[in-house]
């Protein structure tokens, strides 16, 4: 598996996630999370989930747009370079090739890879968040793992900026699984 | 000199709470409901745990919640509220009030839908349901703004030639809820910025009345000053957009970008900056009013010159008037000028319509389209219709 350095040689990008998850799951914070890591980090961030009343187990997007110019756009993100599964049955609600751009990157948190359907063009990335969110004993932590797969998949931010806010906002055990799903990730990637 | 600023990740209403404290603000009286709540609760939150010095009225409604503003703000003390849709809608005789005793309060609003049907998300129908109450009405498209017109809101309405009251505007959801690098003054530069300036108030030692009966040969001149100092507050806007300290080149009352399009389109608030983000690509004219009353026209006119078709931008309707709010004060203004520009009228967005960069790409490309063919005829549709030209 191949990792495209969407960074480098891009004097102006704008790199777009959506997460996908449910109510409950912690996505909008993952996808605040990201932006204020970016932002320490001295780009240009967004933050916004999709907007309406909060269901617990209900799907839910959230979007985080990064950029090295200031952000004018204010609309929800059609095509991203990066989907984030928190699950793998919602593969089925949003299609991951409508959601993502052509040569896109999508991680998924899924038991069994080889039962995910094809994704012609898109880099996958698979971690089992369930069983690392069970091994710590964190079931609310899978937002975390998927924060660090993301990480590991697109080194839009370094693992370091976001342990160190993770750190300061939340507990040890969340550092934790961060790190367990950047590590799952990361042994997977080929830096080119 | 300016401390260095400090940059933050908020949300637009988290921005606005941050805002607030740094005013140092007195009183906040404020009824949450959605979007406007996470104010209300940075607030609560700020209020108890001392970061601001400011008693905070939990009071039973938006009524009541304005009724302790002008109270509070007729006795000197800097006030504070914020409100939405229903709410705004509730508090509708005591907006009059507010601005015709000359409170300088300030209120965000964060636009929503008015029911029915109920719906919690944005639009302007609130906001323009208040149009007529004399109220200053800045709109701000991001969280950056939100901060940022907040503090100098409070340096407008406290303005001895000014004395109103002004509404801070942020979409609801697409700014109150959308998270962003925000940098803030800090409570000593926005002291700074916003020294407290003497002015007359309710005192038990020297009694004075406020809000007495007027009579039909008295009320209309005190109505026609009132009407007047919001007009000529236009000026004071200016002067205090251009010397804000976290903007070396301050901020326009109108912002405009391709200047020299044949296409300008015209808006309020958060959408514009879509708009923007397409026309920069698109070489079409955006012009965002950031001002909405007093209706900065001298600082619009220029952009909309020189256009061969304008495309007004309205989030709520007027029905049964010829235009929409913003599509008819800029076809006051166009006949004013002496021009006969046609103008597409679209209204978008009601009730948190999503207003996706595909569905304004296709309107621009039609403008342009237009604007090439000279098709000169005035339309107005909501946007995600047909366009259809006569």
């Amino acid at each position: 598996m191949k990792y495209i350095k969407w960074m480098k040689g891009l004097e102006n990008f704008t790199h777009e996630f959506i997460f996908v998850g449910r109510g409950g799951q912690g996505v909008v914070t993952a996808s605040r999370l990201l932006a204020e890591a970016a932002l320490l980090e001295g780009k240009f961030v967004q933050s916004f989930p999709e907007f309406g009343p909060e269901r617990s187990g209900a799907p839910v997007k959230a979007y985080t747009r990064v950029s090295n110019t200031p952000i004018e756009i204010r609309a929800p993100v059609e095509k991203a370079e990066t989907v984030v599964y928190f699950e793998s049955k919602l593969i089925h609600v949003y299609e991951p090739t409508t959601l993502t751009r052509p040569n896109g990157v999508v991680v998924v948190s899924c038991r069994e890879p080889s039962a995910l359907p094809r994704m012609d063009g898109l880099h996958v990335f698979t971690v089992d968040g369930q069983r690392v969110v069970e091994s710590l004993n964190r079931p609310l932590s899978l937002n975390m793992v998927m924060l660090g797969a993301t990480v590991a998949a697109t080194r839009i931010v370094s693992l370091e900026t976001l342990k160190s806010l993770v750190a300061k906002k939340f507990s040890p055990a969340d550092v934790k699984a961060l790190e367990n799903g950047f590590e799952e990730v990361a042994a997977r990637v080929e830096l080119i | 000199m300016l401390r260095q600023a400090l940059l933050y990740l908020m949300s637009g209403n988290e921005a606005i709470a941050h805002a607030v404290m740094d005013a140092d603000v007195d009183v906040v009286a404020a009824y949450p409901i959605t979007p406007q709540t996470t104010i209300v609760e940075k607030l609560s939150e700020y209020t108890s745990s001392g970061m601001l010095d400011a008693e905070f009225v939990p009071v039973e409604s938006e009524h009541s919640a304005l009724s302790v503003c002008v109270g509070a703000s007729l006795t000197g003390a800097r006030v504070f509220t914020a409100t939405s849709s229903q709410g705004l809608a509730l508090m509708h005789e005591i907006l009059y009030i507010a601005s015709g005793l000359r409170a300088p309060i300030v209120m965000a609003i964060a636009n929503r839908a008015l029911s029915a049907p109920i719906n919690i998300h944005g639009d302007h129908s609130d906001v323009m349901g208040s149009r007529d109450a004399g109220w200053i009405q800045l709109f701000a498209e991001n969280p950056q703004q939100a901060y940022d017109f907040t503090l100098m809101a409070y340096r407008v309405a406290e303005d001895n030639r000014v004395m109103l009251p002004v509404a801070v505007n942020v979409d609801g959801f697409t700014v109150s809820h959308c998270y962003e690098g925000v940098r803030v003054l800090g409570k000593e530069d926005a002291q700074a910025f916003l020294p407290r300036t003497p002015r007359p108030r309710l005192e038990y030692d020297t009694p004075i009345t406020v809000g007495a009966m007027f009579s039909p040969t008295h009320y209309h001149v005190v109505k026609t000053e009132q009407a007047k100092a919001l007009e000529s507050s236009l000026n004071v806007v200016k002067e205090v957009f251009r010397s804000y300290p976290l903007r070396e080149e301050g901020y326009d009352v109108v912002h405009v970008v391709n200047r020299s399009s044949p296409v300008m389109v015209v808006g309020l608030g958060g959408v514009m900056g879509t708009f923007r983000h397409l026309g920069r690509r698109m070489n079409v004219g955006v012009a965002s009013l950031r001002l909405y009353r007093p209706f900065p026209a001298a600082d619009l006119l220029p952009s909309l010159r020189e256009a061969e078709l304008i495309v007004v931008l309205d989030r709520a309707y007027s029905p049964g008037a010829p235009a929409p709010p913003l599509a008819t004060d800029i076809k006051t203004l166009l006949h004013t000028a002496g021009l006969q520009t046609p103008v597409w009228s679209v209204v978008c967005g009601l009730g948190g319509h999503e207003i996706r960069l595909s569905m304004a790409e296709k309107l621009l490309q039609k403008a342009l389209e237009a604007a090439r063919e000279g098709a000169g005829a005035n339309i107005s549709f909501y946007l995600g219709e047909e366009v259809n030209r006569p």
